[in-house]
């Protein structure tokens, strides 16, 4: 795998998340995307962390190489993107049966984009991981933020008003 | 255990202590707004500062994953804007106000420069405390505009 080949890719994938954000996310509703964008990359980095630490996971080719090992361009910038686009395409007022199945759906699609960044770039070696393990920590990590996002703005008649 | 690590585990327990005693119930949404915010510039910047051979740590938590200073980055200073934020006085005159946003980074900077002397959590390579404090100034004044910002949807 040639660095083109690496950047090429990283370009491909941003142009496509920012176009998805900018048709998803509402304008009057920006506070919810910083919110639900902030708090993913925090579990993000917490866990890419321990899951560098203990070589579960590696990063060859990488931004800031002398600093980090882990991959900073998906899980700090694509991943939490799509974290807020999850949360706005989210079907709230649904039955259950759609909801769960927006919640494998979407989970699946981005255990295939996982899948392909291992398989066709340099940004990211399974060691001891697999799809897997992708596929449930992004249930984790989706619901997670969304579950924050919607307490965060949830009206509260004590609480700070944080108007969305 | 040695020093290093009982003094980087000391600054988790002092920063939970600090959001417990410190953030009212009230005001735990501006808490997070703040915690959450400030990890982005402290990380990138913390990032590029190890990148180019500005600053090293050399005894950290997970060392083999990061070569920046996580607990610094990921918890302590994200935890120092939220303070900064939560009390900053605006109603008060812009001399307490001045005065108010100069002491963080001044009594940062001398914990950092006391840490610098004793222990071999951080290293300057193409540094100096100077640098810190604007550094920290400037990210200080950044995560509190974004606050101010979230808050007010004018400003």
């Amino acid at each position: 795998m040639n660095f083109s080949q690496n950047v090429t890719w990283i370009t491909i994938t941003s142009i496509i998340v920012v176009i998805l954000l900018i048709l998803i996310v509402p304008k009057n509703r920006i506070r919810e995307a910083w919110i639900n964008f902030l708090f993913f990359q925090t579990l993000t980095w917490g866990t890419g962390v321990i899951l560098a630490q203990y070589h579960l996971l590696k990063s060859p080719f990488r931004i800031f190489p002398k600093a980090t090992t882990q991959d900073f361009f998906n899980d700090f910038t694509i991943f939490p993107a799509v974290s807020v686009i999850y949360y706005f395409l989210y079907p709230f007022q649904q039955k259950w049966y759609i909801q769960l199945f927006f919640i494998l759906g979407s989970s699946v699609i981005i255990g295939i984009y996982d899948f392909s960044v291992e398989k066709f770039t340099d940004l990211k070696r399974y060691i001891h991981w697999s799809v897997i393990h992708q596929f449930i920590l992004s249930i984790l990590f989706n619901l997670g933020s969304l579950w924050f996002t919607v307490w965060f703005f949830k009206k509260s008649k004590n609480d700070t008003q944080v108007r969305s | 255990m040695n020093v290093n690590t009982i003094i980087e585990a000391l600054v988790w327990i002092i920063s939970f202590l600090l959001l417990f005693l410190f953030v009212p119930k009230h005001k735990i949404r501006d808490a997070w707004i703040s915690f959450l915010f400030m990890q982005l510039p402290s990380w990138i910047l913390g990032l590029a500062a190890v990148q180019f051979r500005l600053i090293s740590y050399p005894s950290r938590f997970f060392a083999h994953a990061v070569q920046t200073s996580f607990t610094f980055e990921f918890l302590a200073f994200p935890v120092i804007s939220v303070l900064f934020n939560i009390y900053y006085p605006t109603q008060m005159r812009l001399v307490w106000r001045l005065l108010y946003a100069l002491a963080f980074p001044s009594v940062i900077v001398t914990i950092e420069i006391l840490i610098l002397r004793y222990t071999d959590l951080i290293e300057y390579i193409h540094w100096n405390g100077y640098l810190s404090w604007i550094s920290l100034l400037l990210t200080l004044f950044l995560s509190y505009g974004f606050y101010k910002w979230f808050l007010h949807r004018e400003m």
